[in-house]
């Protein structure tokens, strides 16, 4: 049994090949901002954004200035008007950038609300272990074998991802489509196995958290199901 | 992202932010934060000086003077780089820009050390000491530059491991070089965009083009000396 264990920003970045921040995808100048961010901090980093482009405006306004034909108060608005055009234009760039990109990262940025889910999931598991852990002598009391099993769901659900995020960095570098076509593969078993898993233990209480695991895979089948050509997609 | 978790680091664990950056882990995480976090702080910083004179000048500082630092490290920065890689240097041209600006983000954390003093001495002194309270603030910066410069030059400077010894000779004069260079640009882009206190007298968001960073400062020396 592998050791379960949640994603660092490295791992993410290794599998998207994009710099993941818990704000935003690629960078925070020509990336996008994840999904379901809390808007006052966004807001917040955006108007520190919006200063940082209006010092970086200055040297346009400073040029308005030395070229404009009127001195005193006219040489001031000629730079007031030269920093506010450049911000406008570094401004609209920019969000117009990342609007583009949140579209063509749309399943990026699923599966990464996915992993996200996936961290609450083994938070919410490691609890009940200890939990169990203190109610009983037993390392891991009377549920060991039904432990295993989440285990086990839990270990899928983060290859499933895995491969979720593997494949959509293939499909969105438009490379190795065979490549994919063997990840998708393997994530199909993952899901078969995932299912015999759910249907043995629906009566038991870990039932729920195992539904939790299984949907999220089949979510990330469906998400790269999306991604592929016509011609893929029934496999 | 919090904007200030690369200050965090460089202040409480430098060697591994260095580290981290010459292995190119997260460049654009600490780039941006890096940025965000030495505008705020230098915004801060020029909120304090800028309020000696009125509010409008206190909202002018607080944007020319980040554009101050950050500028002349914009501008200074193809220098390095070019001759550097020139001279055998392997950095980035990301690794370079994070380094040199974490150099400008401890000067700007030294800045907002130094600003209860500098708001301290605001609250103390009248109009009428203008120029001790510039030449105070010439101290600070002068002193802040120069811890700031010495962080870069422990940094960024070459060793023999990676390269030959010649290469590294020349790259390390090409630090001193860009040092001076930057020091230079600097003095001539506040030169252009001062006042950054204000001088009593009505506000005014730039003072007509004439003389340079040295000339003024001895004229303000020479009036606080002479007292007229």
């Amino acid at each position: 049994m592998k050791t379960l264990k949640t994603f660092s920003a490295q791992e993410l970045e290794e599998l998207c090949g994009l710099e993941v921040d818990t704000l935003w995808v690629g960078s925070l100048w020509a990336g996008a901002y994840r999904t379901g961010r809390p808007r006052p901090q966004v807001l917040g980093l955006e108007l520190l954004v919006l200063g940082l482009m209006v010092v970086l405006s200055v040297p346009v306004g400073l040029g308005a200035m030395r070229w404009s034909p009127w001195g005193g108060q006219g040489a001031n608005l000629a730079f007031g008007f030269g920093v506010v055009i450049s911000t406008l234009l570094f401004a609209i760039g920019r969000w117009s950038w990342m609007g583009h990109n949140r579209r063509a990262w749309r399943s990026l940025l699923r599966l990464l609300e996915a992993v996200e889910h996936f961290h609450q999931m083994l938070g919410a598991f490691k609890w009940c272990q200890t939990l169990s852990a203190f109610g009983t002598s037993a390392p891991m009391g009377p549920n060991a074998p039904e432990n295993q099993t989440l285990e086990t769901a839990l270990s899928l659900t983060r290859d499933s991802l895995v491969t979720g995020l593997r494949v959509e960095r293939l499909l969105r570098d438009r490379q190795q489509r065979s490549r994919s076509d063997a990840l998708l593969n393997n994530l199909d078993q993952t899901l078969a196995t995932l299912h015999s898993l759910e249907l043995r233990q629906q009566a038991t209480e870990q039932a729920q958290l195992l539904r939790e695991a299984l949907q999220m895979s089949t979510n990330v089948r469906e998400e790269l199901q999306m991604l592929l050509p016509t011609g893929r997609r029934g496999h | 992202m919090n904007p200030f978790t690369s200050v965090a680091q460089l202040l409480s664990d430098r060697e591994t932010f260095v580290q981290e950056v010459l292995e190119g882990k997260q460049l654009n995480r600490k780039i941006s934060s890096l940025l965000l976090s030495s505008f705020t702080f230098f915004a801060i910083y020029g909120l304090i000086i800028g309020s000696f004179h009125s509010w409008q000048q206190a909202i002018a500082s607080s944007l020319k003077l980040p554009a101050l630092y950050l500028l002349t490290l914009l501008i200074s920065l193809p220098t390095l780089y070019i001759f550097n890689a020139l001279f055998g240097a392997k950095k980035s041209l990301s690794q370079h820009f994070t380094l040199v600006l974490a150099a400008a983000t401890v000067i700007a954390i030294l800045l907002c050390g130094f600003a209860p003093i500098t708001f301290f001495f605001l609250t103390t002194v009248t109009a009428k000491d203008y120029s001790f309270f510039l030449l105070l603030n010439v101290a600070i910066f002068g002193f802040t530059g120069l811890l700031g410069v010495s962080f870069l030059y422990r940094v960024m400077r070459p060793v023999e491991e990676d390269d030959t010894s010649q290469n590294v000779k020349v790259r390390t004069t090409i630090l001193r070089f860009w040092l001076f260079l930057y020091g230079f640009v600097g003095s001539q882009l506040g030169w252009t965009l001062r006042p950054f206190f204000g001088s009593p007298g009505q506000f005014e968001l730039f003072r007509p083009r004439e003389g340079n960073f040295v000339t003024g400062v001895w004229a303000a020396l020479s009036y606080f000396l002479s007292g007229s």
